[in-house]
């Protein structure tokens, strides 16, 4: 039998952060998000780049949320950074272009972000390109 | 553009965005995270990106005819900044900028003669971006070009068009040209073209990822919500002063008196300044300048007020907004004059009310 791989939480939530009233409240709407997603299903995001905040409220919110097992790196025209937060179903989620510019920056409160996901239009393709692929493959054999 | 190149260039043209990112090999996830960019901008929901992504992907490339009139070329030199070198490039690459006498190699007759041709190629479908504000006095004479007055210009260029989109101040609401005395009289597009959809897309210059955000929104889902000024929501939904990270100072009274006291370098709230934040709809605050870098506020100087109606007419830049409140000559205007008035009989009153209380307690002391 093939053993688990280890995965452990690389940090654990911010105990010891001071939790400012800018950082509070949005604790308290990913709080209401996540409990919403677990009775319901229901998911929701957070534009983190439409929120005027100031550079230690954004480092606190970052700090409070930690690092789950998760922490992916996608190579999409720049890095495209995927973290799973030390809360389950809590996702940290930043696009980077070629420059360093930081395009767009979420919190998603989801089972996993729907980024990762094959879109329908996608799946429909690739579909088709196996179906030929077997196709050709079944029309050489014979 | 040669006939053959021209019928070449339409054929590709009837391809939606999709096909094209596909022939480019442009992934799926690229092409969402590039809207993703997208709709952060515009502040919408980020659950809805990927419908976002579905509907451009489906809308075909359109053609663009750029008209610049009364202007400085800084809303261009902004545009330009907004889209290299990134998947953005190639998304307008797909939109066929056939018409943009700054940018086109071409010249003269030969520019005017491929404008024409574009337009009569896409008659009814093209999108109309103007640029600079339009000259009316005197027929028009002040602004001219290939022997044409600006106003016959865009009337000409306009009744084609799909949509408008007035980049610049200029353009929508006349500018810096339209400021008193306005000696060409100088209008924004929406002042005289009355029967197509205008958006307008103010700024001095505008912000690159504004403008660009826009047409993007235009080709996905047609003409956005747009505001009384004719602006898109999405963008200029809210005040700079609303999304501002000092606006805690200016809740809590803490204003910077000059640009080099202890207020100015503890970050305090620039109002007393001349900041027009509280009455200015833009988006500086959120997406700022320069690759998000920073804006002005943020490095230390009051909002000009650029995307509003006559920005340049409201007073000094340097004068805190009720300023405005006094006209040219130094008096206080009439309104005002019968406020400060009320205000004034009121003073005085309290002052006597006050001395006779003082009066009546000073005798209590000496007695």
């Amino acid at each position: 039998m093939t053993q688990a791989i280890p995965l452990a939480i690389k940090s654990a939530p911010g105990k010891s952060t001071t939790i400012g009233g800018g950082v509070q409240a949005m604790a308290h709407e990913i709080l209401s998000h996540l409990q919403r997603l677990h009775e319901t299903g229901e998911t929701a995001a957070i534009d983190l780049k439409s929120l005027p905040m100031a550079p230690d409220e954004f480092h606190g919110i970052k700090k409070m949320l930690g690092q789950g097992e998760i922490d992916l790196t996608l190579e999409l025209d720049g890095p495209t950074r995927i973290r799973e937060t030390a809360y389950a179903g809590i996702w940290w989620i930043q696009h980077t272009g070629k420059d360093g510019r930081i395009l767009a920056e979420f919190i998603e409160i989801t089972r996993f972000p729907d980024f990762l996901g094959a879109q329908p239009d996608q799946i429909a393709d690739a579909a088709r390109h196996l179906r030929d692929r077997l196709e050709k493959q079944s029309q050489g054999a014979a | 553009m040669s006939t053959s190149n021209r019928k070449e260039r339409s054929a590709i043209d009837r391809k939606t965005i999709g096909q094209i990112m596909d022939e480019n090999g442009v992934g799926r996830r690229r092409f969402l995270k590039y809207c993703a960019g997208i709709t952060a901008l515009m502040a919408m929901p980020p659950g809805m990106t990927a419908a976002f992504a579905q509907q451009l992907r489906a809308a075909r490339r359109p053609t663009v005819i750029y008209m610049p009139f009364q202007e400085c070329t800084g809303c261009l030199e902004s545009l330009t900044r907004s889209f290299a070198p990134s998947l953005e490039s190639l998304i307008f690459e797909t939109i066929s900028l056939d018409y943009n006498h700054t940018l086109q190699a071409a010249a003269g007759d030969a520019a005017e003669a491929a404008r024409h041709e574009a337009m009569e190629e896409a008659w009814g479908e093209y999108i109309l971006i103007c640029d600079g504000s339009i000259p009316t006095r005197m027929d028009g004479i002040y602004g001219a070009s290939a022997g044409h007055s600006f106003v016959d210009q865009l009337h000409e260029a306009a009744e084609g068009a799909a949509a408008i989109v007035a980049v610049g101040v200029c353009a929508s609401y006349g500018g810096v040209g339209a400021a008193y005395p306005n000696p060409t009289g100088a209008v924004g597009v929406s002042d005289i073209i009355k029967n197509k959809p205008i958006i307008n897309v103010p700024g001095c210059p505008p912000m690159p990822e504004v403008m660009t955000g826009t047409l993007v929104s235009f080709l996905a889902s047609g003409v956005p919500e747009l505001d009384k000024h004719l602006r898109p929501k999405a963008f200029f939904g809210n005040t700079i002063h609303d999304r501002c990270y000092r606006r805690r100072f200016y809740d809590e009274g803490k204003f910077a008196e000059s640009f080099d006291d202890e207020g100015a370098r503890n970050g305090w709230c620039l109002y007393k300044l001349g900041c027009r934040g509280p009455t200015t709809y833009n988006a500086c605050a959120t997406i700022k300048w320069n690759g998000g870098t920073s804006w002005p506020v943020e490095a230390g100087h009051g909002c000009l007020g650029c995307s509003e109606p006559d920005f340049w007419d409201q007073g000094g830049f340097y004068e805190p907004m009720t300023a405005k409140l006094f006209d040219d000559t130094g008096q206080i205007a009439a309104g005002a004059a019968a406020g400060v008035a009320v205000g004034a009989v009121a003073a005085v009153a309290s002052n006597r009310r006050k001395k006779k209380l003082t009066g009546a307690a000073d005798k209590e002391t000496s007695s």
